[in-house]
């Protein structure tokens, strides 16, 4: 953690609120250097790939240069986004013609592997999303694939490399918080899943989601980048699951549950509390580390800690950005304080300026131009998947399920 | 700010209609682009059962908000916020969306001879509605008639000077609604009312009734507007005004605030950007209503304490009903 120098940022504080730093310059998340602009192709520009498009264009010497999507009508929705982009309809002709340094896969969780043992076959860096794939032979067949790809190859699981994730699990790795006691995650956002379309066959190829032998439902699409924050944190994995859904609004005959509850339980004891919801929007997306001395409570923009009465205070604490919630009041973490603070823009500073697909993009690019490596690679995610897909079995079956890492 | 009459189920239903049946249709509202925008989707007489109509209006809260995102000026990762900070002379890649309403901006601000102009933000600035900090030279000339340039092949926009900062707030709700009532046609919904803070209106189809969608416009209560496809816009210059007191609509010839007797444009086309753009432009200059009433739209101009008069309607399609006399 870089050294604050406290009265220089005193005197930039405004009125009687003042904020804390104790992290590196946020512009050191975003820095990296490319001997020549990047081509980059987007596969599958449905509504993720669709946010991808729009994340890459804002990466400097980032080119989209070509895209794919079987669904004209996508193909041609994304193409509205990046000049200058080439389209096509299979992934075959986008990967031979020449077009493209990198892709980044977001069709659909199915198809996953063919799509992107072809890539790999190519050469070509890779940004998978996630989950990895509906299956666990799928998982091992791209994880191990993915070994001996030549490009850069990263997974989506973006509470990596997100930087108030990387800041709180500075504190969470401290006497701040010190023994864990618990964790929690909700996904709660009240939608239907349901891709329209006026055509039936057509309906039926985008709705995959809403189709138990193609997803993984709640648990699969959200939970798996959920549990990943915790396996990252922690460093561990959980061994059983149990689980149970029903459909308690969208009542269309559906077959996956529109809401969902699991625990997660860890060889020492500890568990995991998860809930997930297309029925009601209350309280969003957020991941709860409960510790003896301190909650962390992360929310993908923002993330806070809400000390114990009895924790001991740390100096910069006294100076910190707070926000109340009710009865608690929680510390505002926030990434790039230092910078900000020297910007005076220190209370705007507080929530992240990006989604997180943003920061996922901005890492794997930074590894191409050889930063290190991904902030997740695939055989984390691949992991991570397994959890998921252990999780939707559990709450399809109502039962517990162990959780199984063979071939990971 | 409000100056259409939008009740509780975003229509005001005429006294001899039938009440809606509100439990048939599909009803989203978001606060976006600094008002509050409702959706109102019926699924009869479409392809789509209630739950998929539920997922369209999924998509059109998305699609707006998106378009929030990419337009803001109060935001620093927005494409307008990047085209603004470019340094003057350096052309800027957008994609072909936005170059489309770029090319529309450039179009309309040709009609209306400079009146409606999106590098009107620079004067936004200047006189204090944009709390964003800029170079500031005001005592060079701006020209503001030829503020940016746009390149067809490379999709590009160079602005030509460091002050100048585009501000898409007179089009952009309007131009949103043309992008819903686009994804309408192609979903084939075919009654739909939508509006942005009750003065950018796409009335698609009918109401339940049968009836085109009707619209009180507040404060003017002689005047109402039956909507089948077509847009309304309002432009008030009541509301906003800066710490001299002085309105938000500003007149890119002067460099000022706009003063005249104006008080309310209402302005109907089939498209709601250019009924936006439009409204914007007469609210400085009322002496284009003959002009833009022959392309395509119906016109009315309040004036300060009064009732729009016969002379400032300008309504050959028969849009407005109840037509003023003296």
């Amino acid at each position: 953690m870089t050294e604050v120098d406290r009265r220089t940022f005193l005197s930039s504080a405004a009125g009687t609120v003042a904020a804390m730093a104790l992290v590196p310059n946020l512009s050191a998340f975003s820095s990296y250097s490319l001997t020549a602009p990047l081509r980059v192709g987007v596969i599958g520009v449905g509504r993720q790939g669709r946010e991808i498009l729009g994340e890459l264009t804002k990466l400097p010497d980032v080119e989209v240069t070509a895209m794919c999507d079987s669904d004209a009508r996508r193909l041609s929705a994304g193409l509205r986004r990046a000049s200058g982009a080439e389209g096509f309809d299979t992934v075959d002709s986008l990967l031979s013609s020449g077009k493209v340094d990198a892709v980044a896969v977001a069709t659909s969780t199915h198809t996953h592997k063919e799509v992107a043992l072809k890539c790999f076959e190519a050469g070509l860096h890779v940004y998978l999303e996630c989950p990895l794939a509906h299956t666990l032979d799928d998982c091992i067949a791209i994880s191990e694939a993915a070994r001996s790809a030549k490009g850069v190859i990263a997974a989506a699981l973006q509470g990596r490399a997100n930087p108030v994730y990387q800041l709180a699990r500075g504190f969470y790795k401290t006497d701040s918080v010190r023994d864990p006691v618990s964790m929690r995650a909700q996904h709660h956002q009240k939608t239907n899943w349901i891709t329209p379309s006026n055509d039936a066959a057509r309906r039926e190829a985008l709705n995959w989601k809403l189709d138990p032998s193609r997803a993984n439902g709640l648990a699969g699409e959200w939970g798996t980048q959920q549990f990943d924050v915790f396996h990252w944190y922690t460093g561990k994995y959980p061994v059983k699951v149990f689980g149970s859904g029903s459909v308690r609004h969208w009542r269309d005959d559906r077959k996956v549950p529109d809401t969902i509850a699991c625990t997660l339980m860890f060889e020492d004891g500890q568990t995991i509390h998860y809930d997930a919801t297309l029925a009601n929007s209350y309280g969003g997306t957020y991941e709860v580390l409960f510790g003896s001395n301190a909650a962390i409570k992360l929310g993908w923009s923002h993330g806070w800690m809400f000390k114990e009465a009895d924790a001991p205070t740390q100096g910069w604490e006294v100076y910190a950005n707070r926000q109340q919630f009710h009865n608690d009041e929680g510390i505002t973490l926030i990434a790039g304080a230092t910078k900000l603070a020297e910007q005076g823009k220190l209370k705007e500073g507080i929530g992240l300026p990006h989604p997180g697909v943003y920061y996922a993009l901005e890492d794997w690019i930074s590894a191409i131009a050889g930063n290190g490596s991904p902030a997740c690679s695939i055989s984390e995610a691949a992991r991570a998947t397994a959890v998921g897909i252990a999780a939707n079995k559990a709450v399809m079956d109502r039962s517990i399920v162990d959780i199984d890492f063979a071939g990971l | 700010m409000h100056s259409a009459s939008i009740p509780k189920r975003c229509v005001q239903p005429r006294p001899d209609s039938q009440p809606l049946r509100t439990n048939e249709l599909v009803h989203r509202s978001l606060n976006a682009m600094g008002c509050r925008f409702e959706l109102i989707l019926d699924p009869n007489d479409s392809p789509h059962d209630r739950f998929s109509t539920e997922a369209i209006a999924d998509e059109f809260v998305d699609l707006i908000q998106d378009w929030h995102d990419r337009l803001s000026v109060f935001t620093s990762t927005s494409i307008v916020t990047r085209i603004n900070m470019a340094p003057a002379g350096l052309p800027v890649r957008v994609d072909r969306d936005l170059f489309e309403l770029l090319r529309l901006c450039d179009r309309l601000c040709e009609e209306t001879e400079g009146a409606f102009n999106i590098a009107a933000g620079t004067l936004m600035r200047i006189h204090g509605f944009r709390d964003i900090s800029g170079i500031d030279d005001e005592h060079t000339p701006l020209d503001l008639r030829h503020a940016f340039s746009l390149n067809k092949e490379s999709m590009t926009i160079t602005r030509h000077d460091e002050r100048v900062m585009l501000d898409f707030g007179a089009i952009a709700k309007g131009f949103v609604l043309d992008l819903i009532a686009h994804e309408l046609r192609e979903y084939q919904i075919k009654h739909a009312f939508i509006h942005g803070g009750s003065s950018s209106i796409l009335g698609f189809g009918n109401q339940e009734d049968m009836h085109p969608w009707r619209v009180m416009v507040a404060d003017t209560p002689s005047l109402h507007a039956q909507l089948n496809s077509i847009s309304l816009a309002i432009s008030e210059h009541a509301g906003r005004v800066n710490a001299e007191d002085r309105g938000h609509i500003m007149d890119p010839r002067t460099g000022q605030p706009a003063e005249n007797q104006v008080e309310r444009v209402v302005c109907t086309h089939p498209s709601a950007a250019i009924a936006d753009a439009y409204a914007t432009a007469l609210s400085v200059r009322p002496d284009l209503i003959d002009r833009l009433h022959e392309h395509g739209c119906s016109i009315a101009i309040v004036t300060k304490n009064a009732e729009p008069k016969p002379a400032w309607i300008r309504d050959r399609l028969g849009i407005f009903s109840h037509p003023i006399s003296d």
